[in-house]
């Protein structure tokens, strides 16, 4: 399904707010969304909430032999789902642009900056080696996948246990997590992602874009580095110039910024050992919120109520005279009728016709608001014009209502700039 | 690190049972061939460690005598990524880039077409367009071209057979990449509503891919005669012992070290791609990225020495 594209309005609606420094959701330049993470009932399973973006990811192990040139080293599977529940631009099945673009970028911040030690999780040498897969779906896009996918790869990889494996000779005994307790995997340091988003050729910055804020981008670049102050890759993606400086400062914000999340990744892996010792219910159906008639929550928006009394009696006082309605059913002719015409249009696609009828039959008048008052002329028109009704939209057809004594204009509203000039030709051939 | 604590341990034991210092040195050199070869696996900075602990309990001048200390600089296969005279596998020095030889108009059918060898790594770019889009009409811009690139690897040009040369997401993520740089550069609001498709095929892969790409199709979209910001060069650095080393090849790369892919337009020093795999800390950025851009103007100087080379010979062969 394709996603509905962004109209001209909200786009420049969207870059005139990052000029003036104010994002749609009330944050500042620099400031991420609520981060928000959850863990399920086995180990390996945790949502990670970045706003509204909701991603899931899952870890899972299985014994299988290695690969030839690497014969005592387990192996790391990553795999990215954009699944269709998350937007309506994805499809399932298809491989899309982006569905690799997430898939290589997670795959190289958590592989090649080896987080997680391999060597041990080998079982026997050139035989047998854990595969260990993680598999991240996203459930909601609202911008900023990467990032999300990120902390919930890494976040679920920390969770995971393994089964404890017993090696006797040559027989390898894999024991249930009832015989022996799982084993958490050795994990050297926690990569995570952040990503900066460019506006009107990198003029502008933002970090953490949420999905309206991707779409007018002009490009991204991802940054994924541990608390240790390591970088552990660096991809800058869509068409933008960069310059140096511009990485070095977006390298400093990142490293504030992952220690910040890492914390709380330590914060929500520390609650939720505490939970399961003390053997309370834990899961994903558990961090839903209750439904419950008394239980009303509703999150406050951020709107900026400044000056808005001041503006609205501006709007209020400028405001001209609402356009008057035609009483329907109109009767032009007796014995023919029409209902429902509806309003004039408020385009102003026809500015130019109006302008030319607006010199030729008024004058002096206040021009305050110039397309109510186009409305109301035309109105006039319309009803003194009395013999011409419009049946349907279309352009080829004419409703020409002949009448012995006056004299007949054909007229079209057309709704696009070409019919307007076609309307705009007949009219001249007609006068 | 267990291992080496270990070995540790058992030097004041040793001390005792050793009189010459022949026998001193005997014995701390199978120490430390018996630490490295325990810490094989492991980074070099675990055996590094082990040598400072040695160094502190028998004094400095044991470390001097001992010429293993210096080859620990090791990558996983044993070999010295930079020697201590500042020569790299090959011979070259840290900052030299590889021998740069290319030839522009190879084909006759494309529109545009360069060969381009760095050092081993040897790059085909050929270039169609600007023509009208084929396919789906949906994809066309209105306002300017779609640029469209296919990267693959000839199934010969590894060490072992490559068994899917494209469509993979490796190859399909430096398509996309190699689209993003020439996007950037390439004036496409000249074209709309318009093709230009860029195909680069690797023949002979030893490190660098990335770039010899991107310098390659920058001299085949040069040869199309399709209007450009400005030269697109690329290079991979990478950073050993605190020195950046430019333009790397395929040892260097698969010794883990942290490598950094950099397309650059060098006349406004802009950067059209980043990217960097392994881990860096924060500090070294800055020092890699000035390196890696170093790189890139020296590669833009090659590049426009043989475009005007190529423009001699044929504007001399077509007599004017």
């Amino acid at each position: 399904m394709k996603d509905t594209p962004l109209s001209n309005c909200e786009r420049d609606f969207l870059l005139q707010a990052i000029e003036e420094k104010k994002r749609l959701d009330g944050r500042q330049t620099y400031d991420y969304r609520k981060i928000k993470i959850t863990f399920g009932t086995d180990y390996g399973c945790c949502f990670v909430d970045l706003g509204k973006t909701r991603v899931m990811a899952q870890v899972s192990c299985e014994l299988i032999a290695p690969k030839e040139n690497r014969p005592n080293e387990g192996i790391m599977f990553f795999n990215i789902e954009l699944s269709p529940m998350a937007s309506p631009a994805f499809e399932q099945g298809r491989q899309s642009e982006l569905s690799v673009k997430l898939n290589r970028q997670l795959e190289r911040c958590l592989r090649n900056s080896k987080c997680i030690d391999t060597e041990s999780l080998c079982v026997v040498s050139g035989e047998k080696v854990w595969q260990i897969r993680v598999d991240v779906h996203m459930l909601n896009h609202d911008g900023n996948l990467m990032d999300a996918a990120s902390i919930a790869a890494i976040t679920a990889l920390c969770h995971f246990r393994r089964p404890d494996v017993g090696i006797q000779g040559d027989e390898v005994t894999v024991y249930s997590p009832e015989e022996r307790e799982p084993i958490p995997l050795s994990i050297y340091h926690m990569p995570i992602s952040v990503s900066f988003s460019f506006f009107q050729q990198g003029t502008y910055l933002l970090v953490d874009p949420c999905e309206r804020e991707e779409r007018v981008m002009d490009g991204l670049l991802m940054i994924a580095m541990n608390k240790h102050r390591e970088i552990c890759s660096i991809q800058s993606s869509g068409g933008i110039m960069l310059l140096k400086d511009q990485v070095m400062r977006c390298s400093k914000i990142a490293s504030v910024k992952v220690s910040e999340i890492t914390e709380l990744v330590g914060k929500a892996l520390e609650n939720d050992k505490k939970v399961r010792k003390a053997g309370g219910r834990c899961g994903f159906a558990e961090s839903l919120p209750q439904e419950r008639i008394t239980a009303l929550k509703m999150d406050k928006t951020p709107v900026e109520m400044m000056d808005v009394t001041e503006r609205a009696n501006d709007i209020v006082q400028k405001a001209g005279v609402p356009p008057q309605t035609v009483a329907s059913p109109v009767v032009p002719v007796p014995g023919l009728g029409q209902v429902g015409q509806g309003l004039q249009n408020t385009w102003g696609l026809e500015e130019d016709e109006e302008v030319e009828e607006e010199e030729s039959d008024i004058s002096g008048e206040e021009q305050e608001g110039k397309v109510t008052q186009m409305e109301e002329e035309k109105y006039e028109k319309e009803e003194s014009r009395g013999d011409v009704v419009e049946i349907s939209d279309s352009e080829e057809e004419e409703v020409v209502i002949l009448h012995p004594e006056t004299p007949n204009k054909a007229k079209n509203t057309g709704f696009s700039s070409h019919q307007k000039g076609a309307a705009s030709s007949k009219k001249g051939q007609k006068k | 690190m267990n291992s080496v604590a270990a070995l540790c341990l058992n030097i004041p034991d040793i001390k005792r049972c050793i009189q010459t210092e022949e026998d001193r040195t005997v014995t701390v050199r199978t120490l430390l061939l018996l630490s490295l070869w325990s810490c094989r696996s492991s980074s070099p900075g675990g055996a590094f460690g082990y040598v400072h602990s040695a160094a502190d309990t028998w004094g400095v001048a044991l470390a001097v005598r001992l010429p293993f200390i210096r080859s620990l600089r090791k990558n996983m296969a044993g070999l010295e990524l930079l020697s201590d005279q500042g020569y790299r596998l090959d011979g070259r020095k840290a900052a030299e880039l590889r021998k740069v030889q290319a030839r522009m108009g190879v084909f006759a059918q494309a529109d545009g077409s360069a060969y381009l060898e760095q050092g081993n790594t040897k790059a085909l770019a050929v270039v169609y367009g600007p023509h009208e889009i084929r396919g789906s009409r949906s994809r066309a811009l209105h306002d300017r071209a779609v640029i469209n690139c296919q990267y693959s690897m000839a199934t010969f040009s590894t060490a072992e057979r490559k068994r899917r040369p494209h469509g993979d997401r490796k190859s399909t993520e430096m398509s996309l990449h190699l689209k993003q740089t020439f996007e950037a550069a390439v004036m496409t609001q000249l074209y709309p509503r318009s093709q230009i498709d860029i195909y680069v095929k690797i023949l002979q892969s030893d490190g660098g891919n990335y770039s010899v790409c991107v310098n390659a199709a920058t001299l085949a979209v040069i040869d199309a005669g399709i209007p450009m910001r400005d030269y697109v060069c690329a290079c991979t650095v990478g950073f050993v012992d605190e020195t950046p080393l430019a333009d790397l090849c395929y040892a260097e790369e698969s010794g883990g070290v942290s490598s950094l892919a950099l397309a650059l337009l060098p006349r406004g020093g802009q950067i059209a791609l980043l990217q960097m795999d392994a881990r860096l800390h924060q500090d070294h950025l800055e020092a890699l990225i000035e390196a890696a851009m170093t790189a890139c103007k020296g590669v833009s100087k090659v590049l426009d020495e043989v475009v005007r080379q190529h423009l001699q010979e044929v504007s001399s062969l077509t007599g004017e």
